[in-house]
């Protein structure tokens, strides 16, 4: 992994509008999460969930030099690794469901998924939202951001407000707002 | 409300976002107004409002609320999946690792035998280069 030097100077690049920085902080930070998912999970602890909130804010102790950045540094730095996470989870979805399915795989379509209120049964539910997620994001970008910073990466309100230069009460609302789209996607009605 | 055009989502998503300002029980008689008579309007935005509790408790604050039963088995799945692959590595995260493992490793800081890292073998050696691939390999305590 990079060390916290690396990666902190690549934070403050990337807040300052560096793209490649931003890039290569995605890169890093999704490499880190996957490494911190199998650790985290590995060590004899067999039955353990997969908790998206919990791997987030270790990465971000385990990369980011902690003594060199500010409130605004931390929320841009866990707003990447939602968008990590997001990637994390749904490629290992598709990879697990391309490896049951052989190379006849086929996308998963939002007409053919019954949203439960029980939450997500299967892998195909959670690749469906993301499916929802990606047409949330083409009709609204900052509906979709919001959707990644909150359900992924398990940001607070505050965090949110921070990074997207918002109101606490602006989130609040939009994040109602982008869940009962989600919903209404997924339940395929939209 | 399928084939949603922009144009169409967004006159519906705003008027959503409006009407969520007004008291819940007065929410329809707003939205009456509002559509002025376009019938196909209000009932998206009817249909909309009708859902925001539902939608609440269906996905919740985040994917380990929706999928928790989902994420249960995706964490053991990722802890067996992790141990093979091209990992990148310092010096410094090789040792906070702590556990052994197969597969192919990408120095990307100075290891340092005996120090950050107990025992690296079978493939890195002192003197590897940062950035240098090697492999297969095994960590130990």
């Amino acid at each position: 992994m990079a060390t916290s030097s690396d990666a902190t100077v690549l934070l403050h690049s990337s807040r300052a509008g560096d793209r490649k920085a931003l890039d290569e902080l995605f890169s890093l930070t999704y490499d880190e999460l996957k490494r911190a998912a199998h650790f985290r999970l590995g060590r004899g602890r067999a039955g353990e969930t997969l908790n998206t909130t919990a791997l987030v804010h270790e990465v971000y102790v385990r990369m980011v030099d902690q003594t060199r950045v500010e409130w605004a540094d931390r929320a841009h730095f866990l707003a990447i690794a939602s968008r990590a996470m997001r990637f994390v989870l749904i490629d290992h979805l598709r990879a697990r469901s391309a490896l049951k399915r052989g190379a006849a795989e086929e996308p998963v379509s939002l007409d053919s998924v019954e949203v439960e209120e029980a939450g997500a049964q299967s892998g195909s539910d959670l690749l469906a939202l993301n499916e929802a997620l990606e047409r949330l994001g083409n009709l609204s970008p900052r509906l979709g951001q919001l959707v990644e910073y909150r359900f992924f990466g398990g940001l607070t309100h505050e965090e949110i407000a921070e990074v997207m230069g918002v109101s606490v009460r602006t989130v609040k609302r939009d994040w109602t707002r982008a869940r009962t789209w989600l919903y209404e996607m997924l339940a395929g009605e939209s | 409300m399928k084939n949603l055009t922009p144009d169409r989502w967004q006159r519906i998503d705003a008027l959503f976002d409006a009407a969520l300002d007004e008291p819940p029980e007065r929410r329809l008689e707003w939205l009456a107004r509002a559509c002025e008579g376009d019938q196909a309007l209000y009932d998206a935005v009817a249909r909309l409002l009708s859902k925001v509790e539902t939608a609440e408790k269906a996905l919740g604050e985040s994917v380990t609320d929706y999928a928790d039963t989902l994420l249960a088995s995706l964490g053991q799945e990722m802890a067996d999946a992790g141990g093979e692959g091209d990992w990148r590595a310092g010096g410094t995260t090789v040792g906070d690792t702590a556990a052994e493992g197969d597969g192919a490793l990408t120095v990307a800081g100075d290891i340092v035998p005996g120090g950050d890292v107990a025992a690296l073998v079978a493939g890195a050696a002192a003197g590897v280069r940062v950035g240098a691939r090697v492999g297969p390999y095994r960590l130990l305590r």
